[in-house]
């Protein structure tokens, strides 16, 4: 229960916030500030009320939103500080417990778990061990399939998520200022020499607008991606989350929209949707008839001279190699680039002498932009390259 | 507390059917004096909470509509150089000194205020809204910062312009695209989702108030099932308020035997051809005898 002096409520509230800290919320001194603010009117005395107060000043996006009521009650359920004294001693099981689930439930992994799971990502992707190599490197560099330990894919699974926003940091980024100046802007020329009586002291030039790339995913989830789909997936949601303008589709005997269930974080028909999916995972690879699909149903709404479309597919397919030239063609006269990148490419044992690429994708690879692997992190890494395409 | 329940009543009044946490996360953006950002799927009814706000309060209302490319010029001000040009012009060989010229086409008279700038500089407090905030370039985003911490706008010619009255803010997102921590931390929070059963029958009863009680139900309880279907674009509450204008239109007065109507109104809710062709004559069926569900 909330406390009835005020004295008892303001030590009650910090713990509160510490206790929220402690979840992944952040904090700050304005934060503050305004819940004592709050703690001076008359919202203390409706518990719902404020409880609706509090969620509005410390949310900051939908999933702490969902969460707070959760660990709202849960803090000022009980009148004694059992909970929080619990949360000190144990931090990293409170704050996996509200969010971590089995099954595909990893969909709603918050950002602060991730970044606790992965330290200090941006260095450790970046990191050149000189001693030997840390296990962040070792594991960045080991395919995906021979990852058997859960504690393991849950690092990589972070690592995934993490690449994706940093692919959207650095293709914002602005790069060296361009000695050439183009042509003259009259208007802003003009504009610019008013104050001058006209007379052109001040030049100025056009300036080439960039026009952001949009991206459209098609994913392979037929039993022969089975050990990389699950990965795709989490990242294409990363770059979901990153990308205003980005579409993905899945694929196995047919062709599904899934663009909107990987952008719903933490929801049930996210969940609902990828386990409809999995209804099909076992079944054999179509891409030429996805792909037909594709452009029928989706290519008009989805593709235009922007796009770059990016297909994950190890390049089985139980139809034509005709058939699928055909579907990347029409594919290719409406987009700016097509990427395909196939997992196996990168496969190096020795037992894999000579890689399992089937016709299909010999057929369709003049045709490609950019035909690279994707079977460790290290390479999903150089997939920045297809995301920086102009 | 009585001032919520003022402010649910006052912005029923003016059309807008909102919860307790909406109006107390209304209530405290007006208290501290900070941005509302209001995040949510589209058509669940963000920009219609500024516009009753303003019109609650017989405030201006000003709006800035996001998309890519939108620049700080298109927001916050431009001079209108063909005048000044033009003014140039016609003082051509007059006794006008220069700065006497250069003060008199960089005046107030040859501002061309954009909708930040409108906001910050109206004689009475007004409502500014910047709605779909997450269409905009991270430039932009980045820009409003300043504006939303300090609410003052600094032209080069005539000086840093202070709000008279800060305006209330609200920001609305359809979540395509992350928003930075930065503007996150300067705005309070509340995320809209679409409305249950009785609140959406509320709604109903207040944009159209002629509608049959019983077809009222049925239309909200088909629109609810609708939404938990797997659907590209699912219907909000416009979608819904357009459905129930279209079957009284037509004469529709139950739901239950009418999939003719339905059929020939779905156009109203399903807005692309991958919904439209999910809804078959049996599915159809199915939805308004409720069995999906």
């Amino acid at each position: 229960m909330i406390p009835a002096s005020p004295q008892a409520q303001i030590q009650r509230t910090q713990l509160f916030l510490r206790f929220m800290r402690q979840q992944g919320y952040a904090i700050s001194a304005s934060e503050l500030h305004q819940t004592h603010l709050i703690g001076c009117t008359e919202l203390l005395q409706d518990r719902l009320l404020y409880r609706a107060a509090l969620r509005t000043i410390l949310c900051r996006n939908k999933s702490e939103w969902i969460n707070f009521n959760l660990l709202f009650d849960r803090f000022w359920g009980s009148p004694d500080t059992s909970a929080i004294d619990e949360a000190d001693e144990q931090p990293d099981q409170m704050s996996g417990g509200n969010t971590q689930a089995a099954g595909l439930a990893y969909f709603s992994e918050s950002l602060a778990e991730n970044e606790m799971l992965l330290g200090n990502p941006d260095e450790e992707l970046d990191s050149h061990t000189a001693g030997g190599a840390s296990d962040t490197r070792v594991l960045s560099q080991r395919d995906f399939r021979f990852v058997f330990k859960a504690a393991e894919m849950r690092r990589i699974e972070a690592m995934v998520d993490h690449l994706a926003r940093r692919i959207s940091r650095r293709s914002r980024r602005r790069l060296e200022t361009s000695r050439q100046r183009g042509q003259l802007d009259l208007r802003r020329t003009s504009h610019a020499n008013l104050r001058h009586g006209g007379w052109p002291f001040v030049l100025n030039y056009r300036r080439r607008r960039r026009t952001p790339s949009r991206f459209v995913l098609i994913m392979d989830v037929s039993q022969s991606m089975e050990i990389y789909s699950y990965l795709f997936l989490r990242f294409a949601r990363g770059l979901l989350q990153a990308f205003s303008d980005t579409d993905a589709f899945a694929f196995h005997t047919e062709l599904v929209a899934i663009g909107q269930e990987l952008k719903e974080k933490s929801s049930a028909r996210l969940e609902a949707k990828l386990r409809n999916l999995s209804s099909g995972w076992l079944g054999g690879t179509r891409i030429s008839e996805s792909l037909t699909t594709f452009n029928q149903r989706h290519a008009t709404s989805t593709l235009d001279r922007n796009t770059i479309l990016m297909i994950f597919s190890d390049g089985y397919d139980s139809g034509e190699p005709e058939d699928l030239v055909e579907q990347i063609q029409l594919i290719k006269a409406r987009v700016r680039r097509v990427v395909w990148v196939n997992p196996l490419l990168g496969r190096a044992s020795p037992d894999d002498e000579e890689l399992p690429i089937e016709r299909c994708i010999r057929a369709v690879e003049p045709l490609l932009d950019l035909y690279t692997s994707a079977h460790n992190l290290a390479s999903l890494k150089n997939l920045e390259a297809a995301f920086a395409l102009r | 507390m009585r001032e919520i329940e003022a402010l649910q009543q006052q912005m029923a009044k003016n059309g807008y059917i909102a919860e307790t946490e909406l109006a107390t996360a209304i209530h405290l953006a007006e208290q501290l004096q900070r941005p509302l950002l209001l995040e949510g799927d589209a058509g669940v009814g963000k920009t219609a909470v500024a516009e009753a706000l303003a019109s609650m309060n017989d405030r201006q209302f000003v709006r800035l509509q996001c998309y890519e490319g939108l620049d700080a010029s298109a927001a916050l001000y431009e001079w209108n150089y063909q005048r000044q040009l033009m003014a140039i012009k016609l003082r051509e060989g007059g006794s006008m000194d220069a700065n006497q010229l250069e003060a008199e086409i960089f005046s107030d008279d040859y501002l061309l205020p954009r909708p930040l700038l409108t906001a910050i500089t109206t004689a009475e407090p007004c409502v500014l809204l910047i709605d779909e905030i997450d269409r905009a370039d991270d430039e932009f985003e980045a820009f409003l910062l300043e504006i939303l911490a300090e609410f003052q706008i600094t032209i080069p010619e005539l000086g840093t312009i202070t709000a008279r009255h800060k305006p209330a803010v609200i920001l609305t997102s359809n979540a395509t695209r992350d928003l930075s921590d930065a503007l996150r931390r300067r705005c309070l929070y509340h995320f809209v989702n679409f409305p249950d059963r009785e609140k959406e029958l509320k709604i109903l009863h207040s944009r159209l108030p002629d509608l049959e009680l019983h077809l009222a139900g049925s239309i909200v309880e088909f629109v609810q099932r609708l939404r938990s279907e797997h659907l590209k674009k699912v219907p909000g509450v416009a979608e819904t308020l357009d459905w129930a204008a279209a079957l009284t239109h037509i004469g529709t007065t139950e739901l239950a035997n009418a999939l003719p109507d339905i059929e020939a109104t779905l156009g109203c809710l399903l807005k692309t051809r991958a919904d439209r062709e999910l809804a078959t004559r049996e599915w159809l069926t199915e939805m308004v005898s409720g069995k999906s569900a």
